[in-house]
């Protein structure tokens, strides 16, 4: 299915996207805002979790969540996440087709009616939120950032990018942010939504096949009737590792965990990006990349050894669960891989092969509103690409542009969270 | 070929019964560029005993042997599996759970070439000791993976704390003891009982039509004698194992895992009675109860909290899982709140809302072509179709909730598994 999305600017840097899909099951609203990483980064944490669970209108979850019950059991999310050095604050809603109603009830614009409340009408009265209710939110947050831990691939990870990234943004430690978080107060928060409200990037996502005029008629409303000065969030890229850091944390494990920062030699999020997409997937993609072929398949040294680019930060992160005895093993052959990039020896079938599947996966977005919405969260202050023109551009790479590419990559940390031998 | 179709949401597959003995499900979905194909064995973790009709003895296997085999399978003489995907640009993948495994790949684009690749690999076995050992490493990485993993291990210590004899207390990639004891002779064993096609179906969904599915099913399939497997029913006592175990990893908040474990007469639960099972967790501790905000607000528990009517062959029961400081003060709650709401009944006014929401949640799936290839295949290995849990929903009666509720929740059949933080 072939679908455009509409863009339309419904206030002062505040976008509406509009993707309609014939026929589909649901419908798909987002609003998404986007503000700089190291501004009231506790403040922002806390509010994805107080604006999901309360508002003015209904002052408690369990009102809350009835409400989501009445509309057929429309699905809600909030969370906040890192975009580049800026932070996503993304609250969804999720509702059935119109048309599929048992009661024939447009429940489309109750589903917006609700995430527009929560927003905009939250649980606060004299420049401050609710501080009973605050108390429960800052104790969800808490346990949240804390159980981290507890997947430790997720826990290496976030350690790799704390140490490598420590003198940017990106690098937020765990440790500041918890802290951040038991400081918030009512006023504080009151603050943070109020400067969030006037200067975030603001882009709102509709996607399904619900009747698009009243929904945007409720938008304009909303979002045209603040004063706004949006302030552009900027990201700090390194282009080069100068050397290489190495940490070792100990733990007792049964797998020990090894993490791989690299810098891709971006000067942007997209400086090169098609290159290092393809370069990415070939060296650690898919089941025929070179870090499956060889570090899993060939030596048996683990179950899973893949990389990932971060587009909006410029980095590259190889992940692998090992015993802890080989390490070296692993390490040395994840750079004889990448030595392989560089030197322009891989295969033509294996760049074939991965460009395909990076394709193949990009054709399949515009099937499901969810898709659809998921995709276009990663845009919010950016001109909004399709997923045909990622194709495009991914079709367009060759080996010389991937060997280039891999030239420009630099290991900046090795991260390795050890577990004892004798558990293994 | 057979249109099974469902009026209200305009949806409709087709049912075949393919010449070779396999049963083929095709949904096809108008304006989708994916299709979505699975191919599945009624085979999985828990089938460590069984026999063919005929055999005098049960077969014992290894724990872990489906999951191992699943991997294996991937390999052949030639080019391995993801190696010719790697020529389609599908994305393949393949899971093993308690009683089934699947194989599935998704495409946009030569989905011929990829279906014939996924038939042909699954019913051409090439297993050899030297490929079997090169795996031990791998899926020995892989079970350690899982040993670390906070809220696996509190589920299987529950499992292991309920059941004493049901393998469903085992892990469903074995031990790394058990695989060593995994040979190619055994793997050969496992497949020529399990992945006879009348044992297996294969589901497709998305942008596919009947005819293409048909005309490279019957260029790659050989016709199969359909063969009779008996799984051995294991005398499972009434009562738990254990009431309370505790094991120790590294997590930052104590793990809970809460079970209540249903007694089973029948080997296996309708789909009626899985449903009533959704509604009454949804009763008991739904995010609209009063009782699941106090559990949040308390600080007993966080948004980690969940629950779950788990269920197969030959076992059944009621899962709540979470954080928590206080796992026993969890414990009490739930009881003393499932013992008020068998006492007073589930309100009609709470069923509405409950039903309505469910419902919800089903027409949602219809959206998604892997929740539709999937949702296929188990409604198919229980006899049922993917239809049919919304006409259940709308028919449902809160006396029938409430009569299951009474009847299927023992609450003091129970244990309780905790994981803390290491020392």
């Amino acid at each position: 299915m072939s679908v455009t999305p509409q863009v339309h600017e419904i206030g002062d840097g505040v976008r509406l996207l509009h993707v309609h899909t014939e026929n589909t099951k649901t419908t798909c609203i987002s609003l998404i805002l986007l503000t700089p990483l190291c501004e009231n980064t506790a403040e922002n944490t806390v509010l994805a979790s107080f604006l999901a669970h309360s508002s003015e209108k209904y002052p408690t979850l369990l009102e809350v969540n009835e409400q989501l019950e009445e509309l057929y059991g429309a699905a809600f999310s909030s969370d906040v996440s890192k975009l580049g050095e800026g932070y996503r604050l993304r609250l969804s809603v999720t509702c059935i087709n119109d048309r599929l109603t048992l009661g024939g009830e447009k429940i489309s614009t109750e589903a917006l009616r609700l995430l527009l409340d929560l927003l905009f009408a939250p649980l606060c009265r004299n420049g401050a939120f609710d501080a009973h209710q605050l108390q429960t939110e800052i104790r969800l947050c808490a346990e949240d950032i804390e159980s981290e831990l507890n997947d430790k691939r997720a826990y290496a990870l976030s350690q790799m990018v704390e140490y490598m990234c420590k003198e940017e943004p990106y690098g937020l430690p765990k440790s500041e942010l918890l802290e951040g978080v038991k400081a918030v107060t009512p006023e504080s928060l009151y603050t943070a939504w109020q400067t969030l409200l006037r200067t975030a990037a603001i882009s709102v996502q509709v996607v399904g096949d619900a009747d698009f005029a009243p929904l945007e008629e409720m938008l304009r409303a909303r979002f045209g009737a603040i004063e706004r000065t949006p302030r552009p969030v900027e990201t700090v890229f390194v282009e080069a590792a100068e050397d290489v850091s190495e940490f070792t944390e100990d733990m007792e494990l049964n797998q020990s965990k090894l993490v791989l920062g690299f810098r891709c030699g971006m000067q942007n999020a997209d400086d090169n990006f098609f290159a290092q997409r393809v370069m990415a997937d070939v060296f650690g993609g898919g089941p025929y990349s070179r870090l499956f072929m060889h570090v899993r398949e060939k030596l048996s040294l683990c179950y899973y050894c893949s990389a990932r680019l971060d587009r909006r930060k410029g980095i590259l992160v190889v992940q692998s669960g090992i015993e802890a005895k080989n390490k070296q093993a692993a390490l040395d052959e994840i750079l004889k891989q990448l030595s392989v990039m560089q030197n322009g020896e891989f295969t033509d079938e294996e760049l074939a092969a991965s460009k395909a599947a990076l394709c193949d996966a990009y054709r399949g977005v515009n099937d499901t509103p969810e898709s659809v919405d998921a995709y276009y969260a990663q845009f919010v202050d950016t001109p909004p690409q399709t997923p045909e023109a990622m194709v495009a551009g991914i079709e367009a790479v060759d080996r010389a542009a991937v060997t280039a590419a891999a030239k420009r990559m630099t290991l900046d940390t090795v991260y390795f969270l050890k577990g004892g031998e004798e558990h293994a | 070929m057979r249109e099974i179709k469902n009026e209200r949401l305009g949806e409709r597959y087709y049912e075949i019964d393919h010449k070779s003995g396999l049963k083929i499900l095709v949904y096809p979905k108008e304006n989708y560029a994916s299709a979505y194909a699975m191919f599945g064995t009624r085979y999985g973790s828990i089938d460590t005993d069984f026999r063919l009709q005929g055999e005098k003895s049960f077969t014992s296997v290894p724990e872990g042997i489906a999951h191992f085999l699943e991997h294996k399978l991937f390999e052949s003489e030639e080019l391995d599996a993801f190696e010719r995907y790697a020529k389609t640009g599908a994305s393949a993948n393949a899971y093993t759970s308690f009683d089934r495994t699947c194989y599935l790949f998704s495409c946009t684009d030569n989905f011929k070439a990829s279906l014939e690749i996924l038939l042909d690999f699954v019913t051409h076995p090439y297993f050899t000791e030297a490929t079997v050992q090169k795996e031990q490493g791998i899926i020995g990485q892989e079970i350690q993976m899982c040993r670390d993993e906070a809220g696996w291990e509190s589920l299987f210590a529950l499992l292991r704390a309920m059941y004493h004899m049901h393998p469903v207390r085992i892990d469903i990639a074995g031990t790394v003891e058990s695989i060593a004891d995994i040979t190619a002779d055994l793997l050969y064993t496992c497949y020529n009982t399990f992945y006879n096609l009348s044992n297996m179906v294969l589901c497709v969904a998305g942008n596919v039509n009947p005819d293409e599915v048909l005309e490279v099913a019957d260029r790659v399939l050989q016709k199969a004698e359909p063969v009779e497997i008996e799984r051995k029913f294991h005398e499972e006592p009434r009562e738990v194992k254990e009431a309370y175990v505790e094991e120790r990893l590294a997590v930052a908040a104590p793990i809970f895992s809460l079970g209540f474990k249903e007694a089973v007469e029948t080997p296996e639960r309708t789909l009626k009675e899985l449903i009533i099972s959704n509604v009454i967790l949804e009763a008991v501790c739904g995010k609209t109860t009063p009782f699941y905000t106090e559990l949040l607000e308390s600080g007993l528990c966080n948004t980690s909290f969940d629950c779950e009517y788990f269920a197969g062959y030959g076992y059944a029961a009621w899962i709540f899982t979470g954080e928590t400081p206080d796992a026993r003060a969890v414990e009490e709650k739930l009881v003393g709140r499932i013992r008020e709401l068998q006492k007073t009944g589930i309100a009609e006014k709470d069923f509405l809302r409950i039903r309505k929401k469910l419902y919800g949640r089903t027409v949602m799936q219809f959206n998604d072509i892997d929740t539709i290839a999937n949702g296929m295949v188990a409604a198919h290995f229980r006899g049922e179709s993917i239809f049919d849990d919304a006409e259940i929903l709308e028919n449902l009666t809160v006396d029938e909730v409430n009569a299951r509720l009474r009847t299927a929740i023992d609450t003091d059949c129970r244990s309780l598994a905790v994981i803390r933080g290491k020392e």
